[in-house]
């Protein structure tokens, strides 16, 4: 009896509802699976809920998130030259992820630490990929975990193929100098490290020298340069670049009271290999990350608590903005008419090179993006 | 150095050592990146073998600075307390979850 109510009602239903029972079916595809449209510019972050957000820049809107596979710690990223692979540095600096960006799949790791060797190994941001995507570069720190003391170990320059799936060995390792916080890859397939100084790496070759003196500089009544170096970005002006604060003296008694302060750049071109060392602006407010406008390398901009926009050749300000709040990681659109602000809770700030006006912000899901790396890259 | 004074014992043993021509020994110390983050504490410096590099607490980022370690005041650093503020990934809303950080049982 209850069967044949069931089946009545049911039948009513559909009647009456004008229902068919050949509806579509709605779509299912899932947001991870979302493919990235080709010759487009995305901005990539990871949060402290350890996603992945991927932002379309022509929307500018949230496109996808990828949920990540390892641990979260304050993100590196470095993108494949392709764009279909975000490198992201995990586990409390101790690996590297890869995550295919058609559909989040984690499809690489390497992890520097050893439970067997009892070696305990980080990287501070120290990781890049070669020009056609095929091979991962890092610089990690290990310790010696003996049972009364640890011993500090010479960092260590690895090479990885991007192709050897999770948990990946290196292919290749040398000793690397102390202090590395950043590599960049040059055209020519150089790797540029920062550190104590800039140094210029041949991976194959292991062959490692310094490319420009830093904290042992010889600039005339100059301070050793202070910098901080942990955002890898600049890859959108072609450029290696770290800003350091440095006080110019008058003279040779170096009397810190009539000392000129200073921000400049230490650049690299990474087309031409070409380092440039020089001032750009007196210091009158604190910057986190700089980057030149991708079609005019005398354009500076500057960001951490405002905005500014410097003429490095004049050494001067040509304006400058307040900001809501700090953000840490300036990034570039990849042509230019763009310029990012990341690296600050869950925004990503949209600004006009031109004219330093604010166009949009961009409000990501819950999940502070701390001081990680905001990459702008184009799919391919 | 003769401008600097040293304040706590680890400042004047690197002041000893520059007398001693032991400097590079100290300096191998400096191995920094990170004080926590290699396991090398002590020598409270940044990058640079200096200070300014490091997290000032007028620049008081709880997830900023608390996540690379270069923080020379009491807050723990996820690079050794990576369960710190894994429940608490918005600074602004979740900051009254933060709380001391405990030894970890194994």
């Amino acid at each position: 009896m209850n069967k044949i109510l069931i089946l009545t009602i049911t039948l009513f239903g559909i009647v009456f509802s004008g229902c068919s029972t050949k509806q579509p079916m709605p779509n299912t595809t899932k947001m991870e699976d979302l493919s990235l449209k080709k010759d487009r510019d995305y901005i990539a972050v990871v949060s402290k809920k350890n996603e992945l957000h991927i932002v379309d820049s022509k929307t500018q809107k949230l496109y996808k998130t990828c949920k990540l596979a390892g641990h979260y710690s304050t993100a590196g990223l470095i993108m494949s030259p392709d764009g279909n692979t975000a490198y992201v540095l995990q586990d409390a600096w101790g690996a590297v992820y890869g995550y295919d960006m058609n559909t989040c799949e984690n499809t690489f790791s390497a992890k520097f630490s050893s439970k067997e060797k009892k070696i305990k190994a980080r990287s501070v941001m120290s990781f890049n990929i070669n020009n056609d995507g095929k091979e991962l570069y890092t610089v990690s720190n290990p310790v010696k975990l003996h049972s009364d003391s640890y011993e500090v170990m010479d960092p260590i320059f690895s090479i990885y193929k991007t192709d050897a799936g999770v948990n990946a060995s290196p292919i290749k390792s040398f000793k690397a100098p102390r202090q590395i916080t950043m590599l960049s890859t040059a055209k020519d397939g150089t790797i540029f490290a920062i550190g104590a100084n800039l140094y210029k790496i041949d991976p194959h070759a292991g062959k490692i020298e310094i490319a420009a003196d830093l904290r042992h500089w010889k600039r005339e009544n100059y301070s050793v340069p202070d910098m901080l170096a942990l955002w890898p970005v600049g890859k959108n002006s072609n450029e290696f670049l770290i800003m350091y604060i440095a006080a110019k003296f008058k003279d040779a008694s170096q009397n810190p009271d009539t000392a000129d302060y200073v921000w400049g750049a230490v650049r690299t071109d990474l087309e031409t290999n070409n380092i440039e060392i020089s001032d750009f602006a007196p210091l009158e407010t604190v910057m986190f990350t700089g980057m030149t406008h991708p079609n005019d390398s005398n354009l500076l901009y500057g960001v951490l608590t405002d905005l500014t926009k410097f003429d490095r050749k004049e050494q001067k300000v040509i304006k400058r903005v307040d900001l809501d709040h700090s953000y840490y990681c300036i990034n570039f659109s990849t042509d230019g008419s763009k310029l990012y602000l990341g690296a600050a809770l869950n925004k990503i700030a949209i600004y006009d090179p031109e004219t330093l006006e604010k166009l949009n912000t961009i409000v990501l899901p819950e999940g502070d993006v701390g001081i990680g790396t905001m990459q702008v890259f184009r799919s391919k | 150095m003769g401008l600097f004074k040293p304040l706590n014992p680890k400042a004047d043993l690197l002041n000893k050592s520059i007398k001693e021509g032991t400097q590079k020994e100290v300096m191998a110390m400096q191995s920094i990146v990170g004080c926590t983050s290699t396991f090398d504490p002590g020598w409270e410096v940044d990058a640079f073998g200096g200070v300014a590099g490091l997290c000032q607490p007028m620049e008081a980022d709880l997830y900023g600075c608390s996540d690379p370690c270069w923080w020379p005041t009491q807050i723990p650093d996820i690079m050794s307390n990576s369960k710190w503020s894994q429940n608490s990934p918005s600074a602004m809303k979740d900051w009254k979850q933060l709380t001391s950080t405990y030894p970890i049982e194994e």
